[in-house]
């Protein structure tokens, strides 16, 4: 029973960095304690150190409300994008333009997005967040026309923001400057477009899927003043 | 000013001096104040002081005992010491005169 709950406490400590997982862990075995003890330790702690960033109000902005409010307006969008898609054979400008500005605006934001949100401590509760909106659209999806996959092209640029966030590697206020533009001209593009037919009605709600790109941009440009470089770190946001 | 758990980290750290680490820390707090000290509640202080400045913490040599796994060194910076004197006349002000205070 001792060795299973050390072998668990071992596996749950697994989840927190690297150096300070070697030093908990040391202690423990060095206090000689049992196992269900070490193993009440380590809940503890990694409890502790999941809810440490709850503490911050950006966490509850940026953890919470934009992978749920994202995935949703994401979602959405990428409807529309397979909507006009389907319309481009028809060869109209209107429809081209409507392609263009809401792959621009997919872009840019999902980018955005999934860079913000992986940058936060609070990366696994947003994946979890942002997971729920998409099983229940998922699963009450009926437009027959089109495959319920396409609800889930906001994906790629999502998950390509992530992986470029979880990084925690510098971020060129040229890629932040590229983010935004290309996130501000589709969306642009778009309304005067007539896309983004499966958003939620009010400019006001669709144009928060730009905060993220607007917030990045605001913040390597500050970043770069104030430390008079072009790096700014991905885990600082 | 620094917390009450704060001090007594700091105070634990600069009495160990070159001993002190995460193990040695956590024995000492819960040695003096007959309490059991939870290992989060020592490492999430531990990050706060440094990030203020007051300790500074590296990864030191690893020992059989503890599995071959490295300890977390800490040492009270100047600015530390300064802290925890400043909170210790604090406690010690606020208690003069009462029956349960200690005159300096």
């Amino acid at each position: 029973m001792s060795d299973t709950c050390w072998w668990l406490a071992q596996r749950i400590a697994a989840l927190l960095p690297g150096a300070e997982c070697e030093a908990v862990l040391g202690d423990l075995e060095e206090r000689g304690e049992s196992g269900l003890r070490r193993l009440a330790d380590v809940l503890g702690w990694v409890l502790r150190r999941q809810w440490e960033p709850w503490g911050d109000w950006r966490s509850w902005v940026w953890g919470a409300a934009l992978p749920f409010g994202g995935s949703l307006l994401l979602m959405g969008l990428s409807v529309s994008l397979a909507q006009s898609g389907r319309e481009v054979p028809e060869g109209t400008p209107l429809a081209l333009a409507r392609v263009i500005g809401e792959t621009l605006w997919l872009l840019g934001s999902g980018w955005s997005c999934g860079f913000v949100i992986a940058s936060q401590r609070t990366r696994r509760v947003s994946a979890l967040l942002a997971c729920l909106p998409c099983c229940f659209c998922f699963s009450r999806f009926g437009i027959e026309w089109l495959s319920p996959l396409c609800l889930l092209l906001f994906l790629g640029p999502v998950l390509w923001g992530a992986a470029r966030g979880a990084q925690r590697r510098g971020l060129d206020f040229k890629v932040a400057v590229l983010v935004g533009v290309c996130a501000t001209a589709g969306t642009f593009l778009s309304w005067g477009s007539g896309a983004g037919r499966w958003l939620p009605p009010g400019w006001l709600i669709q144009a928060t899927l730009l905060v993220p790109a607007w917030y990045l941009l605001a913040y390597v440009g500050a970043a770069q003043r104030r430390r008079d470089g072009l790096q700014v770190r991905g885990d600082d946001l | 000013m620094i917390g009450e758990f704060e001090f007594l980290t700091l105070a634990a750290a600069a009495r160990l001096g070159e001993n002190a680490y995460g193990a040695s820390v956590r024995e000492e707090i819960e040695r003096v104040t007959e309490r059991r000290c939870a290992i989060g509640a020592l490492y999430t202080t531990l990050d706060r002081l440094e990030s203020k400045g007051l300790v500074k913490t590296w990864m030191g040599p690893s020992t059989a005992q503890r599995g071959g796994r490295a300890r977390r060194m800490i040492s009270v910076t100047p600015q530390g010491m300064e802290a925890a004197a400043e909170f210790y006349a604090t406690i010690l002000r606020v208690s003069e005169g009462l029956a349960w205070g200690v005159r300096p």
